[in-house]
């Protein structure tokens, strides 16, 4: 019987027909089995019973081998009209006598066999002994036909089928109507449901009335529509809110994004971004205006479709290596674009997974820039040949001034004491000369020489300037303490005067006891980038020179590094305004920074910056 | 059995006799308390040979094991359970008033008092049976035996 894909009324009485059918052939088949079992049980009983009977009764007729009386005995069976034979044999296996009313019966046994009951077709037959006390005296044979119970088994199979027919028959019909209660109120329920899932109407409830559980049903139907409804007015109302957020959001985000796209549009920098396959995703009014290619030449296209000139260039490989997650600075370097230079920055964009989802270009024009160095390059390589060649020419007539004064000095009799003080001060003067003219052409050399640096320990350096001011050291009773310092890449020559300088200066602008702590340490990457240098790419030892001096207005920590700058015109403090412009060169030289905070009265702090591996 | 009566009318008559131990109650009262036995009382000539002795062999009435006595004259008779009188017809006299079953073959036996008595119907043995007489003796005897014998009226 198949349930799939047809109506519930037809469903209900289909199983309700089958079960009861179902039943009805259980309950038959018990009974009827029941009755089989019972009866062979019973069969043999009675049989046993009725044969114990007889062989009790038989006793003495055989004890007394008297047949005729033997026979009345067995006779007796004639009552029992389904005795069809009964045979009584005498201890030697002889038969005493015999009862067979139905001449036509065959398979009579001629002799005693084993004793009990069995049931054969159509007949139950057995033997039983015939005892008189201990002794056994014969064996009784009885047979008993079954036809009767055949006949009866047959009429109540005919009557259980006809049963199990008028049951099934009666059960449908009256399951046709039965069902009606069940299915009726279930299809109602179905047509409301198929209603509201068609019409979306959250609305119609089940009226119909009904009890139980399909009443139950029908409640929790129409209490799951009433909570739906509900829901479903929430949602909505939810939902608007949403959109409405949705849309405040949308705008914000325009916003942003507006913004954004102003600032960088507005930017005086190139930026561009690159999706993993190099394609444009961003592009700005500056690149515009040096690629002399509008934004929608480009975007969605890859570099290389834009402008082919650029496989294989410096900005394409950096850009492929910033795809990777590498930050490439190119400091300096000419477009195959435009033929100008450029300094650019190219970095990994990533997403909240970490993923690499674009590479950033920034760039700037530095055309300019360096046309204007180039130029002031020559200027100063001008200006140092200049100073060279006219400080070397202007020691030669200072020398005949200083060797003529003191040839006056010596053969000049009588001089009056304003003379002598003329002749001292041309003296002075002269001397003053000299040295600057020293100093300017220490300075100007510097920028001349071109040596290769080597691996410099400055505890070395530090070690020989102490050596060479031991006693200005002596005279000031100065303290001098280090840290230890690291081994640079550098000239020893300049780097020992970087160190005599600034250490000459803290022993000279000092009006007590000097004391000087020179401390080093790494330079973080933020220190190293405030100074201006190439964080990214060099680590900086940062080695302070602190000390208890005079000090100066810290409004002229710049001025101090200029040539010829004197902060001290007291002639207390002598010097030719060129020390720390020489350290500044030295610095640069070495690709490092300078820099001075001081507070007067307490002290001078000067902070160097030098690369601890060659650039 | 039965087919030659000369040969085995005695031997018929043995297995009978020891049957009736088994289809006859005696009362307690028949035993002697110093009597362990069931006693079989043959009277005069032993007719038996020894059918009887076979029949009895063995056999026990009530756990009495069952023996045969010989009893040469009617004076010689002892105290027993059944006495086989033969053709000696004083049944009253030679049981006493002790519950006896006295078995005769003579047809007057029965009118003197005895209790049970064979006789040929054909080839067949039979048995008559004096059931009053018996009763009053204070022996029961099966229904079982009663249906297979003629039963004697005193008249």
């Amino acid at each position: 019987m198949k349930l799939k894909g047809i109506s519930i009324r037809a469903k209900v009485i289909r199983l309700i027909s089958l079960i009861s059918a179902i039943s009805l052939l259980l309950v038959f088949t018990v009974l009827f089995v029941y009755e089989i079992v019972s009866y062979r049980e019973n069969s043999t009983r009675e049989m046993n019973v009725l044969a114990n009977i007889l062989a009790a009764n038989s006793t003495a007729a055989l004890a007394f081998d008297d047949a005729e009386a033997a026979h009345e005995i067995l006779s007796a069976v004639k009552a029992e009209q389904l005795i069809t034979v009964a045979i009584l044999f005498k201890a030697n296996g002889e038969v005493l006598t015999s009862f067979i009313p139905d001449s036509t019966v065959t398979e009579v046994p001629i002799a005693p066999a084993e004793y009990g009951f069995e049931i054969r077709r159509g007949k139950v037959e057995g033997f039983v002994p015939v005892m008189l006390g201990e002794k056994r005296l014969g064996t009784l044979y009885i047979r008993r036909s079954t036809e009767d119970t055949e006949q009866r088994l047959l009429l109540y199979a005919i009557i259980a089928g006809t049963v199990i027919v008028i049951t099934f028959v009666l059960t449908y019909l009256l399951s046709s109507r039965l069902e009606r209660a069940i299915s009726n109120p279930l299809i109602s329920l179905s047509n409301i449901s198929t209603q509201v899932s068609e019409h979306h109407d959250y609305s119609v409830r089940a009226t119909d009335p009904a009890d139980g559980e399909i009443g139950q049903l029908k409640e929790a139907f129409n209490t799951m529509l009433s909570k739906i409804e509900i829901q479903n007015n929430e949602i909505q109302k939810h939902n608007q809110e949403l959109e409405f957020k949705i849309d405040e959001r949308t705008k914000a985000y325009r916003r942003e994004k507006e913004f954004a796209e102003v600032v960088v549009n507005s930017s005086l920098v190139l930026i561009a971004v690159f999706d993993p396959e190099m394609r444009f995703i961003g592009y700005n009014d500056k690149c515009e205006e040096e690629f002399k290619l509008k934004r929608e030449h480009v975007l969605g296209k890859k570099f290389e479709e834009a402008m082919p000139q650029i496989k294989g260039t410096l900005t394409y490989n950096s850009l492929l290596r910033a795809l990777k997650g590498e930050f490439v600075h190119n400091p300096q370097y000419r477009s195959g674009v435009t033929g100008d230079f450029y300094e650019s920055f190219m970095r990994p964009l990533r997403n909240e997974n970490n993923e690499i989802y674009a590479a950033l270009m920034t760039a700037h024009n530095i055309n300019g820039f360096i046309e204007a160095n180039a130029e002031l390059q020559k200027r100063n390589a001008d200006l140092e040949q200049f100073a060279y060649v006219a400080s070397h020419d202007l020691q030669e007539p200072l020398r005949k001034v200083l060797l003529f004064n003191d040839r006056l000095n010596d053969e000049l009799p009588d001089k009056n004491d304003s003379v002598t003080r003329y002749i001292d001060k041309i003296d002075h003067a002269a001397r003053r000369m000299s040295n600057l003219i020293r100093d300017v052409l220490a300075y100007s050399r510097l920028a001349r020489l071109e040596e290769s640096f080597v691996p410099t320990d400055l505890n070395e350096v530090l070690a020989q300037v102490r050596i060479d001011l031991e006693l200005y050291v002596e005279e000031k009773e100065a303290v001098i303490t280090s840290q230890h310092l690291p081994v640079v890449p550098g000239n020893t020559l300049q780097l020992h005067q970087l160190f005599s300088n600034l250490i000459n200066n803290a022993l000279k602008f000092c009006d007590r006891k000097p004391s000087l702590q020179i401390t080093c340490s790494i330079a973080s990457n933020d220190e190293a980038r405030w100074q201006g240098l190439a964080y990214e790419t060099l680590s900086y030892a940062k080695i302070q020179f602190i000390d208890n001096g005079v000090g100066f207005d810290p409004k002229y920590s710049d001025k101090v590094f200029a040539l010829f700058q004197r902060l001290h015109q007291d002639k207390k403090y002598e010097g030719t305004g060129i020390g720390l412009a020489l350290c500044k060169k030295i610095v640069t030289n070495h690709h490092g920074s300078i820099g001075v905070d001081s507070t007067p009265g307490v002290g001078t702090t000067f902070t160097i910056f030098l690369p601890v591996k060659p650039v | 059995m039965g087919k030659s009566q000369s040969v085995n009318e005695f031997q018929i008559k043995a297995v009978f006799i020891y049957n009736f131990t088994q289809f006859v109650q005696w009362p307690a009262e028949s035993f002697d308390e110093s009597q362990d036995n069931f006693v079989i009382g043959i009277l005069g000539e032993n007719v038996f040979g020894k059918y009887l002795e076979e029949a009895v062999a063995g056999e026990t009435y009530q756990g009495r094991p069952i023996v045969i006595k010989y009893f040469a004259t009617p004076k010689d008779v002892e105290h027993c359970q059944i006495l086989y009188a033969g053709s000696s017809t004083n049944a009253a006299k030679l049981a006493g008033d002790r519950p006896v079953l006295t078995i005769g073959e003579r047809p007057d036996f029965m009118k003197q008092k005895g209790l049970l008595r064979f006789y040929q119907d054909g080839n067949k043995v039979r048995i008559e049976i004096n059931q009053s007489a018996a009763s009053a003796a204070g022996l029961v005897v099966s229904s079982k035996l009663l249906s297979l014998a003629t039963i004697y009226q005193e008249k």
